[in-house]
């Protein structure tokens, strides 16, 4: 199923929900699975025209992280994960986040098929929570405690050892 | 090829508030079950989210009974499990057979009347998608021969300590990328040409093809073991 190199792109348009463009490589585009499909099926058409992809859900600061993040994944092959310069890369990179903005990232990771930022995003939120308090999980989750009283003595029963 | 882009409401989120289920099942099966199993307290929608993890790992034993891991199995509603651990010093607490059989009531039948380390396999055959299992069990197990036929697992931790005679461990696990094995003294046939192999530090070993079957030969400390 290799597409003829003739009328293989270099490069693709990507467009934002508020409508910037973004010009990027296709190794990199390639990085998503979403435009790697895109590009994959115009290429078999033979398309010489550049292409315009248009992501309805991710906005143009997003965008510009996720394309920051293919573009320094490009340049390593895909069994480089372990590359220790690369982990400490991705680790600076995630850092400087805040949680709504890692909430943004890890949708448009996921809605883009980059598995290895969607994997890279998760762990980091499961590390960054894992020693905080119920309290301070339902703050950063944005989620209203909705029990009475009663259910939680039952919860906090029903799985005593969790809670010990 | 045009969309027409309609501007979604800018949302105001603050926090991690809007990700999917899907994603917080992703994050949950990241945390050690102890950790998953407390967000049910958080809210009724995380209730019951934590069953849908598709990891577990136990560090046993947690409060001298053994009633956790199987009430935590049994309530496992994932239909897939990619990542079993246990960690345990505790035989009895695993070999508590109700666990693993819950673990496995998921999805196959009931399979009575097999070898005591049969739990292991009965959890391999259970959990066909299985890719990365981590046993160290701190205590002697009593079976000659262990079988671990798992096609899709692609890390083996595995551990015991048998004061007795050695036992064979069978990996037949084409897609095995990473092994470590530390035994009492072990035998490992591979059913199938290994793969790239990134063994563990303090564990050897020496692949030979004999009779179209691999056998790997653990080397530990100053004693080999050899096909016969």
């Amino acid at each position: 199923m290799a597409s003829s190199s003739s009328s293989s792109l270099s490069r693709v348009v990507v467009k934002s929900s508020d409508n910037n463009l973004f010009v990027v490589n296709k190794k990199v585009a390639s990085q998503s699975q979403l435009l790697k499909q895109c590009i994959d099926n115009m290429e078999e058409k033979g398309t010489n025209d550049v292409i315009l992809i248009p992501l309805s859900n991710v906005t143009s600061n997003i965008l510009t992280l996720v394309l920051e993040y293919c573009e320094k994944h490009a340049d390593f092959a895909d069994d480089d994960n372990n590359n220790q310069e690369l982990k400490q890369w991705d680790h600076e990179f995630l850092k400087k986040f805040d949680y709504a903005t890692l909430n943004s990232l890890t949708m448009a990771a996921d809605y883009m098929v980059t598995k290895s930022l969607l994997n890279l995003c998760c762990q980091f939120i499961a590390d960054s929570i894992k020693d905080l308090t119920v309290q301070q999980i339902r703050q950063i989750f944005d989620i209203k405690n909705d029990f009475t009283p009663q259910e939680e003595a039952d919860i906090k029963n029903e799985n005593a050892w969790a809670f010990r | 090829m045009e969309s027409s882009c309609k501007k979604n409401p800018k949302n105001e989120e603050k926090g991690l508030g809007s990700l999917p289920n899907a994603i917080l099942v992703c994050i949950l099966s990241l945390f050690p079950t102890k950790v998953v199993v407390r967000t049910s307290i958080l809210c009724q929608l995380w209730r019951y989210l934590w069953t849908e993890v598709t990891a577990v790992e136990f560090q046993l034993p947690f409060s001298n009974q053994s009633q956790p891991m199987s009430s935590i199995m049994s309530r496992l509603a994932s239909p897939t499990l990619l990542r079993f651990s246990v960690i345990t010093n505790h035989f009895d607490t695993f070999s508590d057979r109700r666990c693993c059989k819950l673990a496995c009531d998921r999805k196959v039948e009931e399979n009575l009347g097999r070898k005591p380390f049969d739990n292991i396999e009965m959890l391999l055959d259970s959990c066909p998608l299985l890719e990365v299992l981590d046993m160290r069990l701190d205590c002697p197990i009593n079976a000659p021969c262990i079988s671990i036929i798992a096609f899709n697992l692609k890390s083996l931790y595995f551990k015991m300590c048998n004061a007795i005679d050695q036992h064979q461990v069978i990996i037949d696990a084409p897609k095995l990328t990473y092994l470590y094995v530390i035994g009492g003294g072990s035998l490992i046939d591979f059913n199938m040409e290994p793969t790239i192999l990134d063994t563990g530090m303090d564990a050897m070993i020496f692949f030979v093809k004999h009779a179209s079957l691999w056998y790997g030969y653990l080397v530990f400390g100053n004693c080999t073991w050899k096909v016969t």
